[in-house]
């Protein structure tokens, strides 16, 4: 069997949204930042069991006007990625802010954390933190690295395999 | 900035000109925009111009075509290089997957309010300026 699946990155600017998605899909890394206007689009499929899961992934302009906004980047998502950098307090923080809107306006859809950046040293602390502050709001929560590959395929096959059990 | 703007909606046009007065004085930058607003001028431009851009912005919606036909003319021509990147109100899944597929850069849903044009232009400066 073979299905197809949306999912979406939320999250601030430069947590790694765009690092996330390019290491899930093309096992790829640069250094470089530019910053996403609108949506980009990334696509891997998964083997889960029988099933091939096509994961088409929206990685989507960081920051709160579009999650706010009217505007239908998130319409119809199958899965939500929200994405924090535990380098940057501020990015943790408003993980709630997200969860709020999500909850209103995507109770059903499966949504899972990503704590990203934890190749960057001497943030361990941080890291612990925001599990422990979010670990009752999600399921599921990810420590990620797109820069050493750690943790992605893991998060985004979790996901996927959520949406065949 | 050279940017080139496939657009055949006079409002949209408009509202595109006075954000874009506004974000040059309030950052004073420079942004020169060359117009497109038919499938005829499409033509005759990919024939004739040797100008150079740094980001196409392309309606999806055009008279007698499409967005994605217009891109994959781009994309076989001398300008398939420069970056191509949608600027469109409406926004459907599969469309959005497609233009992917052909080598699309960025799939943008136009602002409504004036501010938030504003806002976008200078991103669409930031990113894409060389």
């Amino acid at each position: 069997m073979k299905i197809s699946k949306k999912i979406c990155l939320i999250g601030d600017e430069s947590v790694g949204k765009t690092s996330i998605s390019m290491r899930f899909a093309d096992d790829q890394f640069s250094e470089s930042y530019k910053a996403t206007i609108g949506v980009k689009l990334f696509q891997r499929e998964l083997k889960i069991d029988e099933t091939s899961v096509n994961m088409i992934v929206w990685d989507i302009q960081g920051g709160k006007e579009l999650i706010s906004s009217p505007q239908q980047y998130y319409r119809a998502a199958h899965g939500l990625i929200f994405v924090c950098d535990i380098s940057n307090p501020e990015s943790i923080e408003n993980i709630s802010f997200y969860q709020n809107i999500v909850k209103k306006k995507y109770p059903t859809t499966q949504k899972i954390l990503l704590l990203n950046k934890t190749d960057l040293i001497n943030f361990s602390k941080q890291e612990e933190q925001a599990f422990e502050r979010y670990k009752e709001s999600f399921d599921l929560i990810f420590k990620t690295s797109a820069k050493n590959d750690i943790g992605i395929t893991t998060a985004f096959t979790s996901l996927a395999s959520r949406f065949i059990s | 900035m050279n940017l080139l703007l496939i657009e055949d909606n006079d409002l949209d046009i408009e509202i595109f000109n006075l954000a874009l007065d506004q974000v040059i004085n309030d950052f004073n930058i420079e942004i020169n925009i060359t117009y497109i607003t038919s499938l005829i001028q499409i033509n005759s431009f990919l024939k004739d111009s040797n100008a150079q851009f740094d980001v196409i912005l392309s309606d999806m919606n055009l008279p007698g075509t499409n967005g994605i036909d217009v891109m994959k003319k781009f994309k076989q021509s001398k300008f398939k290089n420069i970056p191509y990147v949608f600027f469109t109100s409406s926004l459907y899944e599969k469309e959005v997957e497609v233009a992917y597929l052909e080598g699309a850069s960025d799939y943008i849903i136009k602002p409504e309010s004036f501010l938030d044009n504003c806002k976008l232009l200078k991103k669409i400066y930031d990113v894409y300026e060389k």
